[in-house]
């Protein structure tokens, strides 16, 4: 049950963004730089300018595509508990972390942090903590290996392996197009060899982001490509910043990222109709006081509310950015940074809020944000839900029975309803010395014991041993190629 | 039915917040004339001890707790007036504890808490009720003789009460015969100090606790 819906933009304003989105798309139009997309989308109906790569997308094929792109989907997890449900209309909000940052924060103790380069041991322990976090729907590459950058090997590969070795929730990828074939031998490792079922049930997501204004890259073209060959679910992400890469406006800044998220999936279907795509949105504002493009701002929240109400009327799913900090520790800027820009675009009823977990714009991993905000989003869902009222919850009988100062906890009802109030993990509500007396800790100390535990006793779904060997061997076999 | 019969029965109402049943179970003692005292002690108290042990641990909640205080009542209200013809008591327990929520403060529900949760613990509880004047708690020390006496405050403007009731208590010569306790939400255990009261309980839990343990002492 979902109640409690907050709208950022109107019926006409939505069309107001598309109308604009069109117009640009047809007549600006946006620079594809690979040449195999560009006949793809030439073919469909599209102007091609071949000496500057610019495509002009008319309407009609903007609208084929999205006819073609599925309402909602599922996306496999490997152990197929997991699953996640991707929608567009509004009636489930998953929540993930998100990527890719290139830092983690360590707890040291209390207001104590060491930020430092992330590792593959790194994502081992973010993969394990979000396996655990029970609140978390599925995962994205939430930081790079730094300590493979040099090293002789396929890093994706490697960075692929320690998340889906220790979670096995649906994973959405750092992409490498070259490894996209690597990518779907590992979903058929894992179901044994048995192809049909890589196909049919793949869990891995690849995604590209396009480069605003109104550009996408090499890498982009050729992850939609592949992954149309492959069946992979694919993302057609957006990051512009308004006021240097879209316009300084929020309503301008949504029209190059509708118009840019609107191409992606235009290639993607033209690829491969049908395929499974994901509407995104890491768009954001930038602060020209500190020359940053920051996440934890109300702007983000409005943007990705923004963008997950395109998504709806568009009937594709969507990923948007929310419960993100800029903060550089968890402290109380990452809480309420996290809390308003999950809840905006939740209260929207956005598909995905993509960002638990991830501080300082995005580029730091905390695993004691990750489960702090694990334990918010019980109690966001909560507040989407609103609550009843019918004859029943009005209580006319009940209140009438207890009469004048008397009590309602010895009710039936009240031994039936109490469970249904929320009760975080993590978050204290007893009275100082009831506080005091359960050991007296801060949330954070209280995340850090959780997250310490976590890495000592959880253990996700394992790979079963031989398809782990066979996914070892195609990772061992590219390494081998890499000169 | 024999004593252990109805004991088990009396107990088993309470834990089942069954207060049909737990009248069912005093009127059949009554009928047998079985030993009251005994059906109180092993059958409705030993219910509601269990409860208040899965209420500790976390098991149960108030609402459980609450419920089983009013099953216990269905049945012990109706014990009570044959006990007193028969001139027996059911005890004393731990000892007599009076509390109330002090003059000017009608907030009742946490004081109510407290008081059946002390009833649970062992005490022979005197409910004064809400809003009583500092002089009628002072009668009350003198005429009941309790071991203990606790008053509840939920407003800074009534809190200062509790310190009026500790001169009453001084000026009329008592202050030495009774544990003073206090609570509620303002109250501190600076506040506590200040006044000289002798116990400050932050919730119902900390309440038994300490005041066991206090009487225990």
């Amino acid at each position: 049950m979902r109640n409690l819906k907050a709208d950022v933009l109107s019926k006409g304003e939505i069309g107001l963004i598309h109308e604009g989105s069109l117009e640009v798309l047809s007549e600006v139009g946006i620079k594809i730089a690979h040449a195999g997309a560009r006949s793809i989308m030439e073919r469909a109906g599209c102007t091609v300018d071949e000496s500057n790569g610019v495509v002009r997308i008319p309407r009609d094929v903007i609208n084929g595509a999205l006819k073609s792109a599925p309402e909602s989907w599922t996306f496999s997890s490997r152990d197929g508990k997991h699953d996640a449900k991707m929608v567009s209309d509004g009636s489930r909000t998953n929540f993930m972390n998100l990527g890719m940052g290139t830092k983690i924060c360590h707890y040291v103790s209390e207001n104590k942090f060491d930020t430092r380069d992330s590792t593959i041991p790194d994502i081992r322990n973010i993969a394990k903590v979000l396996d655990a976090c029970e609140n978390v729907d599925l995962v994205t590459q939430p930081v790079s290996a730094l300590d493979l950058m040099d090293k002789r090997c396929v890093r994706t590969l490697h960075e692929a392996e320690a998340m889906i070795t220790n979670t096995s929730k649906p994973f959405l990828l750092d992409p490498d197009p070259r490894y996209v074939d690597s990518y779907f031998d590992i979903m058929k490792a894992c179901y044994s060899g048995d192809e049909e079922e890589a196909l049919k049930k793949p869990f891995l997501m690849v995604g590209g982001c396009s480069s605003s204004p109104l550009q996408l890259d090499t890498p982009f073209c050729e992850l939609a490509i592949k992954a149309g060959e492959y069946n992979m679910p694919f993302m057609s992400m957006t990051m512009a910043m308004a006021g240097t890469t879209s316009p300084v406006t929020l309503a301008g800044t949504m029209v190059i990222h509708n118009s840019e998220a609107l191409a992606g999936i235009t290639l993607a279907q033209l690829v491969k109709p049908g395929l499974p795509v994901i509407y995104g949105s890491c768009t954001t504002g930038f602060d020209f006081m500190t020359d940053t493009a920051p996440f934890g701002s109300p702007e983000n929240a409005l943007i990705s509310s923004a963008s997950s109400q395109m998504s709806q009327f568009y009937g594709v799913p969507c990923i948007t950015s929310g419960a993100i900090s800029d903060s550089k520790c968890p402290d109380f800027q990452s809480a309420q940074e996290a809390t308003l820009n999950a809840l905006l675009p939740a209260l929207n009823g956005t598909s995905n809020v993509f960002g638990v977990g991830l501080i300082e714009l995005g580029m730091t991993f905390s695993l004691e944000q990750a489960v702090m905000v694990n334990d918010m989003i019980p109690l966001i869902r909560h507040a989407l839900e609103g609550f009843e009222v019918s004859s029943e919850t009005l209580s006319i009988d009940a209140i009438k029975e207890v009469g004048i100062g008397g009590e309602f906890i010895s009710r039936p009802e009240t031994m039936a309803g109490m469970f249904g109030h929320t009760h975080p993990e993590l978050f204290d509500r007893n009275m100082y010395e009831g506080w005091k007396n359960t050991g007296g800790k801060h949330t954070l100390e209280l995340a850090h014991e959780k997250v310490q535990s976590i890495l000592s006793e959880h253990v996700a779904t394992p790979i079963e041993p031989g398809n782990l060997k066979e996914i070892q061997n195609i990772i061992r076999e590219a390494d081998k190629k890499v000169l | 039915m024999t004593q252990k019969d109805l004991n088990e029965r009396a107990k088993k109402a309470v834990m089942a917040y069954d207060q049909k049943a737990s009248a069912e179970v005093a009127k059949e003692a009554i009928a047998a004339k079985v030993d009251l005292v005994n059906l109180i002690q092993e059958g409705y108290t030993a219910g509601i001890q269990e409860v208040g042990d899965l209420y500790q641990a976390k098991k149960l909640f108030l609402p459980h707790i609450m419920s089983a205080a009013n099953a216990m009542n269905a049945g012990v209200n109706l014990l009570t007036p044959e006990l007193e013809k028969s001139g027996k008591s059911a005890g004393e327990g731990l000892g007599k504890f009076v509390i109330c929520t002090i003059e000017g403060d009608i907030h009742s529900i946490g004081k109510d808490i407290v008081a059946i949760m002390l009833k649970v613990a062992g005490f022979n509880v005197v409910n004064m009720g809400r809003d009583i004047p500092v002089k009628d708690i002072v009668a009350a020390v003198k005429n009941e003789k309790p071991k203990a006496v606790g008053t509840s405050a939920l407003m800074t403007s009534t809190m200062v009460n509790q310190k009026t009731f500790e001169e009453l208590l001084k000026e009329e010569g008592v202050r030495d015969k009774v544990i003073t306790n206090i609570g509620g939400a303002p109250c501190t255990q600076q506040w506590c100090d200040e006044i000289g009261a002798d116990v400050y309980s932050e919730n119902a839990t900390d309440c038994v606790n300490k005041m066991v343990a206090r009487v225990k002492m």
